[in-house]
């Protein structure tokens, strides 16, 4: 589903928007209708052909990333793009936002430089990281529903550093196309090392002739 | 701290006797035997249970085999038997067939083109009964793989998994996935060994849109169906998949794209 791949970089790339405005001092006060943790801009933007039925302002939670996350992004804990735009690019085509938000927002007003900062320096804090995820957005357009998302950012020291997708749409006749992920092509010494650590192989079935230039026939004489 | 002189290594793990492998051509393929033990004195009797095994292996190819015209199977086939008259696995086989093809809406059968052919599931069968035969002689650790489906139990070491890894479907000596197995089954079908060798039942036509499934489960025998009937879905498989409990999946898509079910170990 693009449609579902566009919102769900969209969201990430709101997300990313959002946190990059974190650090700075001056601001206009925001609504409190919008109860999120993070200062700044509150955009939501999302795909231009979607209808977001909640705000995707993120809410902070605190959870370690999830490492049993659905395995459709082509390398573990990354954003699912597969147009190869990342967060930080995508930022700058965003320009849609929800009907629901109350805020207006005006992200060049937070962009401005801030003058040098008038506190007395603070010891920097060792690494902090913490994780935030954002409300579960039903992603549908009109009375169809592709299904659900939910973004769980990984932030260090106020960077993004991991995105996982927490939920995927159910929609069976197309979830594989939506799940597709490239395998990584390994290395040789990946391969070597991986054939250092196997021990047996899972594959199609090999006919006897076969057998004797299978890695399954180097394992077995290497054992014995 | 440490006492001193003794390792604490020395305490982790024990140290494993050699592993005893046994390598058997059977059924068209190869069957490997990985017998895990601490004990030197316990080869003598993991041996003689690969041995049984191995025999029995060998009468399953005996009655089973399409490729034997006068195995049981091919004369049962052909009108020459009635099953009371076969050996009483050849009914288990064929109950279980009907089963899985239920399960699989349809995608598993074993007839095709009217012959019939229960070799999609008879081989996960098989090396699943011969790795309880290996657990009844007292095994606890081993792993036996028939031809590239695999019966797991316990770890190459108490406490250490079993590595498989998934061979990639189009890349010669690499690998698609790794997974990590105690006491369980991994199975993969496709098409990378013996081409487009798996028939839609109901198209008649050769199901290519997958390239290869692989199935990790408790029991080897449905992991194998499930893989093969995967196969024969093509498209449909992740949906069919994902509601097959107690089973998560991995495929390949004839593009070299990967897709899996939520829970499979990746």
């Amino acid at each position: 589903m693009r449609r579902f791949v566009a919102v769900f970089v969209a969201t990430v790339a709101g997300l990313v928007v959002l946190l990059s405005f974190k650090t700075t001092q001056a601001k206009a006060p925001r609504p409190a209708a919008l109860s999120s943790a993070i200062p700044g801009d509150s955009a939501a933007p999302v795909g231009s052909s979607a209808a977001v039925s909640s705000p995707a302002a993120g809410t902070a939670a605190s959870s370690a990333p999830d490492t049993s996350a659905p395995a459709s992004s082509a390398a573990p804990s990354s954003v699912v793009a597969p147009s190869g735009v990342t967060p930080s690019s995508a930022a700058a085509t965003t320009s849609t936002k929800p009907p629901s938000a109350k805020a207006s927002p005006t992200p060049t007003k937070s962009a401005k430089p801030t003058p040098k900062p008038t506190a007395k320096p603070t010891p920097k804090p060792s690494s902090t990281t913490k994780t935030v995820t954002g409300s579960a957005i039903t992603v549908g357009e009109g009375r169809r529903v592709f299904g659900v998302v939910q973004v769980r950012l990984t932030l260090t020291n106020g960077k993004i550093t991991a995105a996982t997708a927490v939920q995927f749409p159910e929609n069976e006749s197309r979830s594989a196309e939506i799940s597709q992920f490239s395998i990584p092509t390994l290395s040789q010494e990946v391969l070597s090392a991986q054939s250092a650590s196997i021990d047996a192989v899972s594959g199609a079935t090999y006919t006897s002739n076969a057998y004797a230039q299978s890695v399954q026939a180097a394992l077995d004489a290497a054992k014995a | 701290m440490p006492t001193p002189g003794l390792s604490t290594t020395a305490l982790a793990a024990p140290v494993m006797a050699r592993p005893l492998v046994h390598v058997e051509h059977v059924m068209g393929t190869v069957i490997s035997f990985d017998v895990r033990f601490v004990q030197e004195s316990d080869r003598t009797s993991m041996g003689a249970a690969i041995a049984d095994a191995v025999t029995w292996l060998h009468r399953v190819d005996d009655v089973f085999s399409t490729y034997r015209p006068q195995s049981q199977v091919s004369r049962l086939g052909r009108g020459e038997l009635r099953l009371a008259d076969c050996d009483g696995d050849v009914a288990e086989v064929l109950e279980l067939c009907a089963q899985v093809g239920r399960e699989s809406e349809g995608y598993f059968s074993s007839t095709y083109g009217g012959r019939l052919d229960p070799t999609g599931l008879v081989k996960g069968w098989a090396v699943q009964r011969a790795s309880e035969l290996l657990s009844a002689a007292g095994s606890a650790h081993h792993l036996v793989n028939g031809g590239g489906d695999i019966q797991a139990v316990g770890g190459s070491a108490p406490g250490v998994p079993w590595q498989v890894g998934i061979a990639h479907p189009l890349r010669r000596n690499a690998f698609a996935s790794v997974v990590q197995v105690t006491d369980g089954a991994v199975a993969t079908s496709g098409t990378a060994e013996r081409g487009a060798h798996v028939l839609d039942p109901f198209t008649g036509q050769p199901a290519v849109a997958l390239a290869s499934v692989t199935v990790v489960g408790r029991d080897l025998m449905r992991s194998d169906a499930y893989a093969t009937a995967a196969i024969a879905m093509g498209d449909r498989a992740l949906g069919w998949l994902r509601g097959c409990a107690g089973y998560e999946a991995f495929a390949v898509t004839a593009d070299g794209l990967g897709w899996c079910t939520t829970g499979y170990p990746r």
